[in-house]
């Protein structure tokens, strides 16, 4: 994002924004603390993004950043004095982690999960958790859409997505196993962001499905996603998806070239009209900026990859929960009992079948990404419906199932309901540079995101 | 119509008839169980329609 538009308000400074006004001593650590304790106080009864406000910690957190910063033998974080949210699931020592769960509702972790650990080494400064859906499946939250509190903010991470759009943070961690991250970005107007399985380590998150969760983020820019991921990515012994692999510098290093992007033309066919029109707009529009683009596939057909995502995300939820179903009956949410209660009827050969095809369409999606820098995609097949659901992955749960890193960019508002649309591109597996390069372009092309007509 | 498919129904039969004996008739009748029920139907059919060599790729839930 270029800093041509300078904001006037201190809850509008995206993260980098704010983290280099802090490192020139422009920006007091707790004065932004403060700014977003009152826009929270403002909003959030409107949006309920919160689940959990640790005003007095924070403050206490950024009081000692303020002091680092006057401190020249210190070197500062990349995201030094940044107040950050996390999603209910991610542990948090000494600040409760319930998972929208009612017999967790008092549950104080001892320790950091490792990515808030590794925020918090960056700088960042815990500014509280934000709602989720329980244990991140797909029962409606309370927390409202910021553009309209009829349509549902997404989920699972609807607290996250809900409170960056609403201004009241920056930066919010989220996860998704289907399409958790990428969806609720695209419902609220927001930047959602899922690096490669293994990039980021999982431990102290709750489990939805092993093999399919991912650690992602939401922000108002595609330079925040590579601050955060600087900040968390790395292999930790201690998570056994966490891979080995070299991390780069995903910082921002001068114009990106503009990108050869494949059109995905199944995706188009699934979603509604008006979003399938608004996407090859999009892309009518990139490739008058300079980028070139061609009509690729998935590899397979995506009926297939959806079903393999539900045999694995079910089998394995089921695996993970049903022993806290019988543990606390009646206090499960009503689609969640329910997912696990058929998981556990799916038979394990079907499940295995599943994990053999997955390395199946891994490998033609693969071969889809090699001659291109990035897939371009709706990120939805529509804009937010109503708060009885939280919406459909069908289009982002082909990258939780293969593990590509993918990134949703808000790329207008529907003109006749004020809701957001949302552009969804992926890259090949440890491709994130390249994909957040694809991403800057991109951003740069599309029309600057309004802030949502909430007041405040 | 895959709804149609006399396998797809195989395999909802099948399922329903676990859902039957493990929950009883009561649950197994309830709105959210059958919804998660016809969705398990349909992504077990789905993939059972593929096949696989037994030499071939191995189910590892990993990616690398």
């Amino acid at each position: 994002m270029t800093d041509t538009h300078a904001p006037t308000a201190l809850h509008e400074l995206t993260a980098h924004q704010a983290a280099q006004l802090i490192a020139d001593r422009q920006l007091s650590p707790v004065e932004l603390v403060n700014d977003l304790l009152e826009r929270s106080a403002r909003v959030d009864g409107q949006v309920q993004a919160w689940e959990t406000l640790d005003a007095e910690r924070a403050l206490e957190a950024a009081h000692v950043a303020e002091q680092l910063v006057g401190s020249a033998a210190t070197p500062l974080g990349a995201l030094h004095g940044v107040p950050f949210g996390a999603k209910d699931i991610f542990d948090t020592a000494g600040l409760r982690t319930s998972a929208g769960f009612g017999p967790y509702a008092q549950r104080v972790p001892a320790a950091d999960s490792e990515p808030v650990a590794r925020l918090k080494r960056a700088g960042a400064v815990l500014l509280g958790k934000m709602v989720t859906t329980q244990f991140a499946y797909a029962d409606p939250p309370r927390t409202r859409n910021p553009w309209s509190a009829e349509r549902t903010p997404g989920g699972s991470s609807s607290g996250s997505a809900a409170g960056v759009a609403a201004r009241v943070v920056a930066l919010a961690l989220g996860s998704q196993t289907a399409g958790s991250v990428l969806r609720p970005a695209a419902y609220n107007g927001v930047v959602g962001f899922k690096p490669t399985y293994g990039r980021v380590s999982k431990r102290g998150v709750f489990p939805l499905a092993w093999s399919l969760d991912h650690v992602g983020v939401l922000a108002r820019c595609v330079e925040d996603c590579g601050l955060f991921l600087s900040a968390v990515a790395g292999y930790d012994p201690a998570d056994p998806t966490s891979v080995s692999e070299p991390v780069p510098s995903f910082a921002v290093e001068g114009e990106p070239p503009a990108p050869l992007l494949g059109i995905v033309t199944d995706a188009l066919a699934a979603a509604v009209p008006r979003v399938a029109e608004h996407v090859t707009s999009v892309a009518k529009a990139f490739e008058s900026a300079g980028a070139r683009v061609v009509e690729v596939g998935l590899g397979e057909p995506l009926d297939l990859l959806l079903a393999v995502h539900h045999v694995i995300m079910q089998s394995e939820a089921a695996a993970a929960h049903w022993q806290l179903l019988e543990q606390y009956p009646g206090s499960h949410a009503p689609r969640l009992r329910a997912y696990v209660e058929v998981g556990r009827l799916v038979p394990s050969v079907v499940y295995l079948h599943a994990q053999r095809l997955r390395r199946r369409v891994r490998a033609a999606m693969a071969r889809s990404l090699e001659t291109i820098d990035a897939l371009l995609l709706p990120t939805a097949i529509d804009v937010a419906p109503g708060r009885e659901t939280t919406g459909v992955p069908s289009l982002q749960a082909p990258f939780s199932l293969t593990g590509f890193p993918s990134l949703s960019l808000p790329s207008g508002v529907l003109a006749d309901e004020g809701l957001p649309l949302a552009v969804q591109l992926a890259a090949a597996p440890w491709q994130e540079a390249r994909l957040l390069s694809v991403g800057r372009w991109c951003e740069a092309q599309l029309p600057r995101m309004p802030a949502p007509p909430i007041d405040g | 119509m895959q709804g149609n498919d006399p396998a797809r129904r195989a395999v909802l039969e099948q399922l329903e008839q676990a859902a039957l004996e493990t929950y009883g008739e009561e649950r197994s009748a309830e709105a959210t169980l059958r919804t998660a029920l016809e969705l398990a139907a349909t992504a077990v059919w789905r993939v059972a329609q593929e096949r696989l060599e037994p030499l071939g790729p191995e189910p590892l839930p990993t990616h690398d």
